[in-house]
């Protein structure tokens, strides 16, 4: 604690140091000038103070930044996107002009660029961090305030925040398109190995039973029974299906009911308690029934759980679903189990799972939705 | 037998009406939505009322909660109802306050005439009938333990009672003899512990309230 506030305040007067070192200098090596003798060094350490800035401002910055971070919960977190647009541009667009060579050494500047060059917010935090923050470090009640100011200073910039979210959005797009492409293939696979097969079947039996029906009635009559357990059969696989899409009873009853009549098809005694007392936009409900439902799967496969308790919660703009079990524990979303598609799927609603599991047990998932 | 059919999907619906006429029953109403259903029950206050569970005006579950509130009104009044999909859920919603006059079957079960209708009758005349795909989700959610001491004939047997069947019917299925059947029964109640009370539709909730329940096992 002491050591970082020591850190801190040699870290905020480090640059000016530099500069009145480099004013003394070169007060002193420099002959008499004169009448611009006082401007000479003013210019000098104005020059002194960009070049430092330049070279050394965003490691400052964010060391300042790590060292910040008992003071403003984390806030000062977040990735930056490169900054200057037009650095950017220079080497990017203008570098396709260039031969590989130039355009190369040009995209290596760029990286440089970026890491070196702090912005106009973080020039102006190392300007008045060596008053604020020995300030703050002695006197307590000013460090609501330095944190503030750090925060709009040093934390991501709203173009930061709406940049890490579009890469966000973009890579949830790109899994939920690929995510619908196979669910699509698996449907048509399904339904051309299940039903639209059966069918077929169903009519040439049929066909052979209305050719037989004059002289074999016996026959026939066996024939078109058959039919008629074909034709079961594939509303069966249809029925299957449908459950697999979108369960009828998430349609007719919503998510409460659904995970109820869920826990009465699972092979583990479920108690499910809370209400949720508006219905969710569907494509949410569905991410959450799915989610609830391989959390039981994990329950009754993997858990050896002998109950499971699920728990609904709702507020004003969040719904949470604990599923608790008093199983083995040891389940982990990393492992390539169902639970990475389902944190995926929640992910494109800005949904999150969190799953505590140590070895051992309990394991406890907590499904967290907004929902307005 | 003075029945109202509740069904939206015309063919079905006319299907239904066709297969209980033919069978010497009289549909008093044959309606595509759960507003006239409501009324044609009001008014003709049938033996039996045939419903799908999903109708208009909003394709839920129209059907279960029209049964519920007929129920309610009238608790002898039997109701048999259709569904593409079964759940436990509306099973036991269904047979919360009595199983007497209850029916729950998937539409399928139109297909085989004869069974359809033993099921109609055995309704409308205050039994019960429950389809073998939801008992059989009620037997497969048990915990294996569960039901272990049960041989596979009493496990038959057993489902054969939560459908609802009588003990007669039950060896008819079976092609065993009453007393054979008497005999199983007795031995199934007395492994798992269930009260024993003779009517078939009274066994079927003792049965149901055996099965996934939270026991420690």
């Amino acid at each position: 604690m002491v050591l970082r506030r020591i850190a801190l305040v040699l870290l905020a007067w480090a640059l000016p140091v530099l500069w009145g070192c480099a004013a003394l200098l070169f007060h002193h090596i420099a002959g008499d000038w004169g009448a611009w003798h006082w401007l000479a060094v003013v210019g000098w350490t104005l020059a002194v103070a960009g070049v430092s800035v330049t070279l050394s401002g965003r490691m400052v910055a964010d060391t300042f930044r790590r060292l910040l971070a008992e003071w403003t919960d984390g806030s000062l977190q977040g990735r930056r996107q490169p900054p200057y647009a037009v650095a950017h541009l220079a080497t990017s667009t203008w570098g396709e002009h260039y031969d590989p060579l130039t355009a190369g050494l040009l995209r290596r500047s760029e990286e440089w660029v970026v890491r070196l060059l702090p912005t106009w917010r973080e020039t102006f935090w190392l300007l008045i961090a060596p008053v604020l923050i020995p300030l703050a470090v002695v006197l307590p009640p000013l460090r609501d305030l330095l944190s503030a100011v750090a925060v709009r200073l040093l934390g991501p910039s709203t173009a930061d925040l709406l940049g890490s979210r579009v890469e966000s959005l973009e890579k949830g797009r790109t899994d939920l398109t690929r995510a619908q492409q196979t669910e699509l293939y698996r449907l048509e696979r399904n339904l051309h190995d299940g039903a639209q097969a059966r069918l077929v079947s169903i009519g040439m039996t049929l066909g052979a039973a209305e050719a037989l029906v004059d002289r074999q009635p016996p026959q026939a009559k066996e024939l078109i029974g058959q039919a008629r357990e074909s034709s079961h059969a594939a509303l069966q696989e249809l029925r299957e299906l449908v459950r697999g899409i979108l369960p009828p009873v998430l349609v007719e009853r919503g998510l409460a009911d659904a995970v109820r009549a869920l826990a009465l098809d699972v092979p583990l005694p479920v108690t499910v308690h809370g209400t949720i007392t508006r219905r969710l936009e569907a494509p949410l409900e569905s991410a959450v029934y799915f989610a609830v439902a391989e959390l039981l799967a994990n329950a009754v496969e993997h858990a050896e759980a002998s109950g499971v308790r699920v728990t609904f919660e709702q507020d004003s703009g969040r719904l949470t679903v604990v599923v608790e079990d008093d199983g083995r524990g040891g389940a982990n979303p990393q492992s390539g189990s169902g639970l990475a598609g389902v944190e995926e799927r929640l992910g494109w609603f800005d949904g999150t799972l969190r799953i505590s599991s140590p070895r051992g047990g309990p394991t406890r998932a907590v499904v967290e939705v907004p929902c307005a | 037998m003075r029945i109202v059919v509740a069904e939206d999907q015309y063919l079905l619906r006319e299907g239904l009406t066709h297969l209980i006429r033919s069978h010497g029953h009289h549909v008093v109403a044959a309606v595509a939505d759960a507003h006239s259903a409501l009324r044609a029950l009001r008014q003709h206050r049938p033996d039996l009322a045939v419903l799908d569970i999903r109708m208009p005006p909003t394709h839920s579950d129209e059907g279960l909660q029209l049964a519920l509130q007929i129920r309610a009104e009238r608790p002898e009044a039997s109701v048999l109802i259709l569904s593409q999909h079964l759940e436990q859920l509306y099973a036991r919603e269904l047979l919360a306050n009595g199983a007497a006059g209850v029916g729950y079957l998937l539409k399928d079960r139109v297909f085989n005439a004869a069974t359809f209708m033993e099921a109609v009758e055995r309704v409308a005349a205050g039994g019960t009938a429950l389809d073998p795909e939801v008992v059989s989700r009620m037997m497969r959610a048990e915990p294996a333990s569960s039901l272990a001491s049960l041989t596979d004939r009493e496990k038959d047997v057993l489902s054969l009672m939560a459908e609802g069947l009588s003990n007669q019917a039950i060896a008819g299925r079976l092609f065993l003899s009453e007393g054979a059947i008497s005999k199983y029964t007795t031995s199934i109640f007395a492994k798992l512990g269930i009260e024993h009370n003779g009517a078939a539709n009274r066994r079927v909730r003792a049965v149901l309230a055996y099965l996934n329940s939270p026991r420690a096992v």
